[in-house]
This record gives structure tokens, sequence and C-alpha cells, in this order.
């Protein structure tokens, strides 16, 4: 990667923006974000001769910050999310116009563009994700990173948040699908 | 009395294509979502954009890359 020819600490912290975005998004706290951050910049810095471009470098930063991220969380006490709008978990309702009453994709509403096609640059493609992941509640966000980024299992996640399971699948569930529909709209417009 | 596959609607299909993320589907679960989607124009072009979205995440949030690769 060409990422290995320049000076280390340039190219680092060339990513530190994005690492505090996904650190801040799953955290809440800037303070816990700007500390999982650092750790991982200063850790990759000593590791850099260890590095030598295998993946991306961000891919290769957001893989380091994922396990301080998760020793962070597994070191908080378990305890309900910080604030839960009444909205978080009052169903599928937000996806009613999507379907007709009888549970079929509404053609009025239905985006069926496929990516690739008008966005090539894969970078330009996650940029996009980024951005729609950015504008999901602040607790549906905490949640889906949880089983996204860290991969933890649903029943971690229960214990740590105090959820149900079934409230836990529904953040899930209301996550992806305006995730997908934020994204096929982007899909569609031209570059 | 219960019909292996009993016909499932496309709001069903998209729940049923997020759990799988979370959690492998009951063999009856993959049965219906097959044939739902074996019939359904809209649910194909969906469920391909939910499977491009998630290839996306997975890059995005490094998880094709092993986590051990990482120290």
């Amino acid at each position: 990667m060409m990422d290995t020819a320049r000076d280390p600490w340039q190219a680092l912290a060339g990513e530190r923006p994005f690492l505090l975005r996904l650190a801040r998004l799953q955290l809440g706290s800037q303070a816990d974000a700007e500390d999982a951050v650092q750790d991982t910049l200063v850790g990759a810095a000593r590791g850099w001769n260890g590095y030598a471009g295998r993946a991306t470098l961000r891919s290769w930063l957001t893989g380091i910050l994922r396990h301080k991220i998760v020793d962070l969380i597994r070191s908080r006490r378990p305890g309900p999310i910080a604030q839960t709008p009444a909205s978080t978990f009052d169903g599928e309702a937000e996806f009613d116009g999507l379907f007709t009453p009888d549970g079929a994709w509404h053609p009025d509403t239905f985006v069926d563009t496929m990516c690739g096609a008008t966005l090539a640059a894969q970078r330009q493609l996650l940029d996009i994700v980024e951005l729609c992941m950015r504008r999901l509640p602040k607790d549906t966000a905490r949640l889906f990173l949880m089983r996204e980024y860290l991969g933890m299992e649903l029943k971690e996640i229960e214990e740590q948040c105090m959820l149900t399971n079934a409230n836990l699948r529904v953040v899930l569930y209301r996550a992806r699908m305006r995730l997908r529909e934020c994204t096929v709209r982007s899909w569609g417009e031209p570059e | 009395m219960t019909d292996a596959t009993t016909p499932i609607t496309c709001r069903d299909t998209t729940w049923l294509v997020s759990s799988a993320r979370d959690q492998p589907l009951t063999p009856q679960q993959a049965r219906q979502l097959a044939a739902h989607l074996a019939g359904c124009a809209a649910c194909q072009v969906a469920s391909r954009q939910f499977a491009q979205l998630f290839a996306q995440l997975d890059t995005l949030l490094a998880r094709e890359t092993k986590p051990d690769d990482a120290t």
C-alpha cells in the first residue's frame, strides 16, 4: 500500500477523524472515544513495522480500535442504554409506508436502485454507508455497532444493555431497514 | 397441519434477511424465504441491496479481516 511509504504519523493522523466518529457513535462519551482512538494510534505506531500494508490502513486501525472499544464496554457495568427515547422500541410502524397493508413492497415507495451503476468508487460507497449510519438515532447506532462492528452476540448485548431479545432484534431490524433506505437512495443519485 | 412453506409477505422477508445476519434461520424460515424470493421480483432486488449493504458494512467496519490481524 502507498500508505507505508508515507510518514507513519502523518498516515495515522489522516485516519483519526474516521476512527473518532466511529468510537463516538459506539461509546457515546467524547472523552472515552478520544482515549480509545489515542490508544489505537499509539499502538499502531508501535506496531507499524508489523503492519506492512497487509490490509488498508483504515481497516487495520478499525480492527485495533474494535479491541479497545470491546474492552472498554466489557469493563463497564451493565446498565440500560443512556437515553432511551420512547420511539426506540415502538416496533416497526415507521416502515408502514414502505409496504402495502398486506405486506408487499409498496410500488410507490420501493427504490430498486442497485449500487455500482453510478457510483464506481469503493471509497465513495463506504462514505455513503458511514453517512447513513451517522443519521441513526444515537442508541440505535450504539446497539447496531455492538452487533455489526464489535461482533458481540445478541445475548451479551441484551445483558450489557438490559434489553429483551425482542427489543434488541427490533432495534437491529430498524437500523438495517433505515440503512437500506438511506443507501439505496444515494445509489440512485448521479455522481 | 403446519405446511412446511406457509407463504410469507415481503415485509416478513425483510425481517428474515435482517435476522439471518445475527443468527442462522431455522430450516422452516429458510424454506419460507427461498420460496418467497423465487416468486417475488421486488424481494430479489431488495435482498441483493441488503447483501450489497452488508458487504459494504463488513468492509467499512473491517469485519472481513480476521480480528487477530490487529495487535
